[in-house]
């Protein structure tokens, strides 16, 4: 009795440990030490593009290294990022997805670019268009002086009379 | 010793604040007697911090760690070569070496002007004076390097106390870079301020003419070539310590160091329109002030701690000493240009868009630019988080996009430039010197196609490399066809002659060859290759045509550090070939671990292996190995771009008129030398203009 009352009670406490592993699988997943599997090129492009979030580093997720660090390699957040970049990518999820998605977990300064709205748009657009004003301002100030140039009285610079000497005394010398 | 080193820093002070007054009370006054104490007062400043340098490096060498710098900064078992490069591996003494090298150049200056340019010299005195009591304020009164560890007696007392070692130098600066590094770039940064000083007391003297520029412009070259040789150690130092397989990751430092570098390229382009057709005097005289400014900006980024930055070794609170300092420079130029503008007015005026002149335009326009995107890219996020009070990233993503096809049209106009004559280029003279070097340079891309070059930028990177070579090697082989049909020499000597007559042309052209390596070393990086794997001995690990076996690892100890070292053998084709040694150390002063990597380097390629240390989660040993084509490329075009400069500054050899034997002559021959010599007279007037470029 005793015996048959311990072995219900081992069979249930077996069934709600397997049914609590079963649960927590996913769970147990993610907290586990993630291997140093190689990322699928996209998932590597996309880690180059996103910042590790583990805020002792100013890597990109994909190139995180740690000098000094116990591990000169990708931090945890770093390979928790790069796996998680590889199942998505795995579940073939867009790239504006995927980013989307960290930009909404850690915010903008995840991504390794500004973004391309609001004032931060002002990042991709001042680059080109100073050039383009600077260009303007060359071009104004060129025109100006070929307009000056175009007035100046006619006749070629003034001839260096020590090279002029120097060449007439070459060519008597050749003819010598 | 302490006391000594203090007070020589103070004395250096006063010095300087006294040229610095009396150097104005001099030119006002007009007394050469004032004048000429105050430079030599300037003069006396560089013996003053000699002898604080020599005090702060002797507390190294003596192990005295009552000097809290020194305590902060070194150890007991840190080899010789680091105690000496310690000096500058914190703020203090980086501040230090700063006034050091500055001093210096001040005292060159001085020395060597000491009896030239009478009307200019006072107001170049002034400016350097001035710079360096800035600086001299720091060391003295806000960053000194000569501040002891003490401890109260029991009377009230402050006694000095030892700690038994120092907390050692920060492992990743134990690299022997970092003894060279950190001088180059900072002569660099104080080399700036000699054309500064005297394009500022040019123009607030009104001194007459271009002379300032003849004066000051060797001393830009060098101040350049440091800079240039600065920045690529400290990427090569960035490669082979920090492991990560790359060498410029756009952190905030590394675009602090290339602003002034950029602006300082554009300069001595656009300074040749100045000397030769006396245009863009204003130009000239704003790059040189905004070089100078971002030199300061520089070192304000480094040490404030406004960016974050793997390369910022010396942060603190002093960044708004510097920001006043900027201000004040930025005030005076203004207000110098603003009353003296009149005095810059052009000598000449454009003739043609298709010129030499206009090329120098769109190089200035480009490489402006260029430091316009840099700088923006660099201080966005700030200004960004100020304006919506939350942080954004700008990474190298942004850099690469912005930057790529700026620096590739810089490399297009690298060879076109040169091949535009000064006034107006003919379409005839154009096609004539595009035609050859642009058919090499598409054959060239569309062999790189068939190997494999499939990345766009990279492509036009490597026609455009080709292009620019060409153009390069047909500028000297026209030049040298000329010495040769006239002294018969064969063309190579031809080429060393052609060389050493105009070093500052043909100078240029071996630099603008070194950047087109530089170039063609970054355009492999889109085929770089990289793979990490736990490995325990016997395991392989395949990257490339490689495959690295992993032998054995073991202990390598020393009194600085502890390193646990990998010992693996690489095979190529079922060949073994190299045997690699990445090691892991653990500096027991700093408790810091630092990987060293081992690196194998070819033309083609290196192979470039890191041991990133122990498994956090199996605890095995993992490697991590790179394949970076073309990487060696970038260091030989480094060197070459030194040379390059070196050669520029070397004074021109006189060419040498050579007769030929007299000989008898006919009717004929006479009718014949006649056309040779009007041919040598032509000759001769191409042989003047091109030296005159």
């Amino acid at each position: 009795m005793t015996k048959s009352t311990n072995s219900r009670s081992q069979n249930k406490t077996a069934s709600l440990v397997a049914l609590a592993m079963l649960v927590s699988a996913p769970l147990v997943a993610s907290l586990a030490p993630v291997a140093f599997a190689q990322n699928a090129p996209r998932a590597k492009k996309l880690a180059n593009g996103l910042k590790c979030m583990c805020g002792g580093c100013e890597d990109s997720a994909g190139q995180c290294s740690h000098p000094g660090g116990s591990f000169s390699g990708p931090c945890e957040t770093a390979r928790g990022m790069q796996k998680d970049l590889d199942d998505r990518v795995a579940k073939n999820e867009s790239d504006d997805a995927i980013l989307a998605a960290y930009v909404s977990q850690y915010g903008p300064a995840v991504l390794a670019d500004p973004p391309t709205k609001g004032f931060d748009l002002l990042a991709w657009v001042m680059p080109v268009l100073m050039p383009i004003l600077a260009l303007i301002l060359v071009w104004y100030v060129v025109r100006n002086w070929r307009k000056k140039s175009q007035l100046a009285p006619a006749g070629g610079p003034p001839i260096d009379a020590e090279f002029l000497a120097r060449a007439q005394r070459e060519a008597k010398g050749d003819l010598e | 010793m302490d006391i000594l080193g203090s007070v020589a820093l103070l004395l250096a002070f006063l010095a300087a604040v006294y040229a610095f007054v009396a150097g104005i009370v001099g030119i006002v006054t007009r007394r050469p007697l004032i004048t000429k104490s105050a430079r030599n007062a300037g003069m006396a400043i560089f013996g003053l911090v000699i002898l604080a340098a020599a005090c702060l490096e002797y507390f190294f060498f003596a192990n005295d760690f009552s000097s809290a710098y020194v305590a902060e900064h070194s150890n007991r078992a840190l080899p010789a070569y680091y105690k000496f490069a310690a000096l500058w591996s914190g703020q203090e003494g980086s501040l230090v070496l700063w006034t050091f090298l500055l001093s210096m150049y001040a005292f060159l200056v001085l020395f060597f002007n000491r009896k030239k340019h009478p009307e200019l010299m006072p107001y170049v005195g002034v400016v350097l004076a001035g710079t360096q009591v800035f600086f001299l304020t720091l060391n003295n009164f806000v960053a000194s390097p000569f501040r002891m560890l003490g401890n109260m007696d029991a009377g009230g007392v402050m006694r000095l106390a030892s700690i038994s070692d120092g907390h050692g130098l920060n492992p990743l600066l134990q690299y022997p870079e970092m003894v060279i590094h950190p001088p180059m770039l900072y002569l660099g940064y104080t080399g700036f301020t000699v054309p500064f000083a005297f394009a500022l007391a040019a123009l607030l003297g009104r001194y007459p003419g271009e002379k300032w520029i003849h004066i000051t412009r060797r001393w830009t070259m060098i101040a350049w070539c440091f800079q240039s040789a600065g920045i690529l150690l400290g990427a090569h130092w960035a490669y082979a310590v920090l492991g990560w397989g790359g060498y410029w990751a756009w952190d905030p430092v590394e675009n602090a160091s290339l602003l002034p570098w950029i602006t300082g390229t554009a300069f001595l382009h656009s300074v040749m329109m100045q000397e030769k057709r006396g245009m863009m005097k204003i130009w000239n005289v704003w790059l040189v002030f905004v070089t100078f400014m971002l030199c300061i900006l520089g070192t304000t980024l480094t040490r404030a701690g406004i960016v974050s930055s793997v390369h910022a070794f010396a942060q603190s609170s002093i960044g708004g000493w510097f920001f006043g300092f900027l201000a004040i420079i930025f005030v005076v130029c203004f207000a110098a240009y603003w009353k003296n503008r009149d005095y810059l007015r052009s000598d000449n005026q454009l003739d043609s868009l298709v010129s030499r002149e206009s090329s120098f335009l769109f190089n200035n326009l480009v490489l402006l630019a260029a430091c316009f995107a840099v700088l923006w890219g660099t201080l966005f996020p700030i200004l960004s988080e100020w304006v919506q009070g939350s942080k954004i990233s700008v990474g190298p993503p942004f850099f690469n996009k912005v930057n790529i096809p700026i620096a590739l049209f810089l490399l297009l106009l690298t060879g076109v430039g040169p091949l535009l004559a000064w006034r107006k280029t003919s379409f005839d003279a154009l096609r004539r010197n595009f035609a050859w070097p642009l058919a090499g340079g598409i054959v060239a891309g569309v062999a790189a196609f068939i190997f494999g070059f499939r990345d766009v930028y990279s492509l036009i990177c490597m026609i455009l490399g080709v292009f620019v070579t060409l153009t390069i090697a047909s500028e000297f082989f026209r030049g040298a066809r000329v010495i040769s049909s006239r002294d018969g020499s064969n063309i190579f000597t031809a080429v060393g002659e052609l060389t050493m007559r105009n070093t500052r042309r043909y100078g240029g052209y071996v630099v603008h060859f070194g950047m087109v390596l530089v170039f063609i070393g970054i355009a492999g990086t889109p085929f770089n290759k990289d793979i990490q794997k736990e490995m325990s001995i016997g395991d392989t690990l395949n990257i490339g045509s490689y495959s690295i076996l992993c032998q054995n690892f073991d202990a390598v100890n020393n009194d600085n550090y502890e390193s646990e070292r990998a010992t693996l053998e690489v095979f190529k084709g079922g060949k073994s070939v190299m045997m690699l040694y990445p090691e892991r150390r653990f500096f027991l002063a700093s408790q810091v671990t630092e990987t060293m990597v081992a690196v194998q380097s070819n033309p083609f390629h290196d192979l470039y292996v890191v041991y990133a240390g122990r498994s956090p989660e199996g605890g095995k040993p993992v490697i991590h190995a790179y394949l970076l084509p073309l990487v060696k490329w970038i260091w030989f075009g480094g060197i070459v771009v030194v040379l390059g400069t070196i050669l520029a500054l070397l004074p021109n050899r006189k060419a040498v008129l050579v007769l030929r034997p007299a000989t008898e002559k006919s009717w004929g021959d006479a009718i014949s030398a006649t056309g040779s010599a009007i041919g040598a007279v032509a000759r001769r007037a191409d042989a003047r203009a091109d030296a005159n470029d």
